[in-house]
């Protein structure tokens, strides 16, 4: 089948931050595959390592100190991470762009909000100042925002419409994959869902695929198929939503939704996961939740557990399961 | 904003008249007697009890300030004690020259020092980094008029290339253009560098690559913009020492501007011309503070829309 192609592949990414107090883990050995027009959500908790990929993929890690040291992102069949600088400026913002985390900062402050969201239509389509001017009213009009606030400067938006304005600056090209840092977290709770509810109206319409990342499990059950889990750099569940939210098999992702507060749970304490993720330039050598799970074993610290198949699709990187599948 | 210029320049007024008294009492109070220094030492005292009821110096603190005010309102700086010129006469024929050299410096010393900053900025780290700091240290730990002498040893007395004194051609601002600049230069590349490096940390920097922007574009477009404000400031207050340092390199190079003409002016306690020279460099560096701000403006849009609070919204 023709919607079956692979659109991301990425393959045992490793990236680390090298900085005067050593070596920081952040990504160790990542796979992900995505299809077209599916929506991904990435889970977990600040400082996984998330954010980290999303850049990668683009390739817009600061260097130094990050360096991807090994694996490879194809994207349409090709590895991004070998192609040329001026192969990958084509690639960015063009078929593959971001929406970052905090609309506060992402915007340049002295330039006005048209401009800059007619900036990569200029830059990819080669079109005349006018088409993209055209072209640019049109996406702020998706968005929510009058065409005439096109020469307004950023500081004159809320933050709900700048973070609309990077959607749709995000979207100007028509990307094939947009990958969304936390794109609401910065928002209200009334805003994150018309900000949502755009988001996947417009992926409906566009056919992008998406990667959602962020740590609300409850967007994630809302906007995507399917689910990844990251802990310390690493996939630790993965599967359809319905895989991870109806049949959870990493203790971690378990005690993510334990951590969740139930309006209709009698419960009157919620209950955390113990502990602390572990220091990313000190990870433990064998499963890296080991130290907080309350399944461990003697095996779990000794060996760094593979990713398994436990029903089509459904993976896990755990030892305990692996004896249950 | 045309509101806030015209504001600005009536501002002109009460700075000019604090400047004027300052001025005054300065000179008034120092020691020193012009009769005496214009006559010579042979002078009787009758003679100069003469000269000092001539020029007025015999009246009081009060009179004698309001007989310069007065002069002042019309435009008038007086006649020279020595040359008995008169002193805008001679002002609006020598500026000309130090002006030619203050800007012609700072124009330099923005083109030395602000790609100085950047590649530091944008190789942090990197020998480029050590290199242009370290040009810039030395730039700014030699004075002016060292500097001046060191170029005039080697250009004009070795190598013969450059005239040592004048201004019968362009050539004879080279040296003086470039000894001005040198300090201006450093401190325009050390606050270049600051302020590039804390804005290509920012997370629109980030956004900017993220757009498929190339990189020389997102320093210069996105980066540079940001990272200008501070350094007007910085080139703002550099007029000022330009000017400073134009009048020392006019001694040095014998440019017969206001430096020269406003130290002999001293020596002399040539009251009118000290007085008038001073009032002319204070409107001088009052306009160049009002032009920074209109720049500001012009730059970042947040300043701009203070100024226009009564804009209509749709």
């Amino acid at each position: 089948m023709k919607d079956e192609k692979q659109l991301l592949n990425i393959k045992n990414l490793v990236v680390e931050y090298r900085t005067d107090g050593g070596v920081i883990h952040a990504v160790n050995g990542f796979d992900l595959s995505l299809k077209k027009g599916e929506a991904l959500g990435l889970v977990g908790e600040t400082g996984a390592g998330k954010t980290t990929v999303a850049k990668a993929i683009l390739r817009i890690l600061p260097d130094p100190p990050a360096k991807v040291c090994s694996g490879s992102i194809e994207f349409e069949g090709e590895d991004l991470l070998r192609l040329s600088e001026a192969n990958m400026h084509r690639i960015r913002g063009n078929k593959i762009s971001m929406i970052f985390q905090d609309p506060m900062t992402a915007l340049n402050p002295v330039e006005t909000i048209g401009e800059q969201i007619a900036e990569p239509v200029r830059i990819h389509n080669r079109v005349s100042r006018s088409e993209a001017r055209k072209r640019t009213i049109e996406m702020l009009e998706m968005v929510g925002i009058p065409g005439e606030r096109y020469s307004e400067y950023p500081h004159q938006f809320s933050g709900g419409m700048k973070q609309r304005v990077i959607i749709a600056m995000a979207l100007a090209c028509n990307p094939e994959l947009l990958l969304a840092d936390e794109p609401t977290t910065a928002l209200d709770v009334t805003i994150q869902a018309q900000v949502l509810e755009m988001m996947a109206n417009l992926k409906k319409d566009l056919d992008t695929s998406l990667i959602l990342i962020t740590h609300d499990l409850g967007i994630v059950a809302e906007m995507c198929e399917k689910v990844a889990v990251v802990y310390a750099g690493e996939i630790v569940e993965s599967g359809t939503a319905d895989d991870i939210f109806n049949h959870t098999a990493h203790p971690y992702t378990e005690g993510l939704f334990d951590s969740l507060p139930r309006i209709n749970s009698t419960a009157r304490r919620l209950r955390p996961i113990k502990g602390l993720m572990p220091d990313p330039s000190n990870l433990p050598e064998g499963c890296k939740f080991c130290p907080r799970c309350p399944y461990a074993e003697e095996i779990c610290q000794k060996k760094n557990p593979d990713f398994t198949e436990t029903t089509p699709g459904h993976f896990v990187k755990c030892h305990k399961r692996k004896g249950d599948a | 904003m045309f509101q806030y210029i015209i504001k600005r320049l009536l501002w002109l007024i009460p700075i000019m008249l604090g400047v004027s008294i300052l001025i005054f009492s300065i000179m008034y109070f120092t020691t020193g007697d012009p009769a005496r220094i214009m006559l010579g030492s042979m002078a009787t005292e009758e003679q100069l009890e003469q000269a000092r009821e001539e020029m007025g110096l015999n009246k009081s603190y009060i009179a004698q300030y309001a007989d310069f005010l007065t002069d002042l309102l019309r435009l008038d700086l007086g006649t020279s004690y020595v040359s008995k010129q008169d002193v805008f006469h001679e002002v609006v024929t020598r500026a000309p020259y130090t002006l030619r050299v203050a800007v012609l410096a700072l124009a330099i010393s923005i083109l030395i020092g602000i790609p100085l900053g950047i590649v530091a900025a944008t190789h942090q780290y990197t020998w480029r980094d050590n290199a242009s700091m370290l040009l810039s240290m030395l730039f700014v730990s030699m004075p002016n008029f060292w500097v001046a002498m060191l170029l005039v040893l080697l250009f004009s007395l070795s190598l013969g290339w450059l005239p040592a004194v004048g201004v019968s051609s362009w050539k004879c601002y080279i040296m003086p253009c470039i000894a001005v600049s040198l300090s201006g230069a450093a401190a325009f590349a050390r606050q270049t560098r600051s302020s590039m490096l804390e804005v290509i940390r920012q997370d629109y920097i980030t956004t900017a690559r993220a757009k498929g922007v190339k990189e020389n574009l997102v320093i210069w477009k996105h980066g540079m913009k940001n990272a200008l404000i501070p350094i007007i400031t910085v080139i703002g207050t550099r007029v000022g020492n330009m000017l400073g340092g134009a009048l020392i390199a006019e001694t040095v190079f014998s440019i017969p501007g206001m430096g020269v003409y406003m130290l002999t002016a001293i020596n002399n306690r040539d009251y009118p011309v000290i007085r008038g020279t001073a009032m002319i460099i204070c409107i001088w560096f009052s306009i160049c503070m009002l032009l920074v701000d209109i720049i500001y403006a012009g730059v970042d849009p947040r300043i701009r829309s203070q100024f226009a609070k009564k804009k209509k919204r749709g």
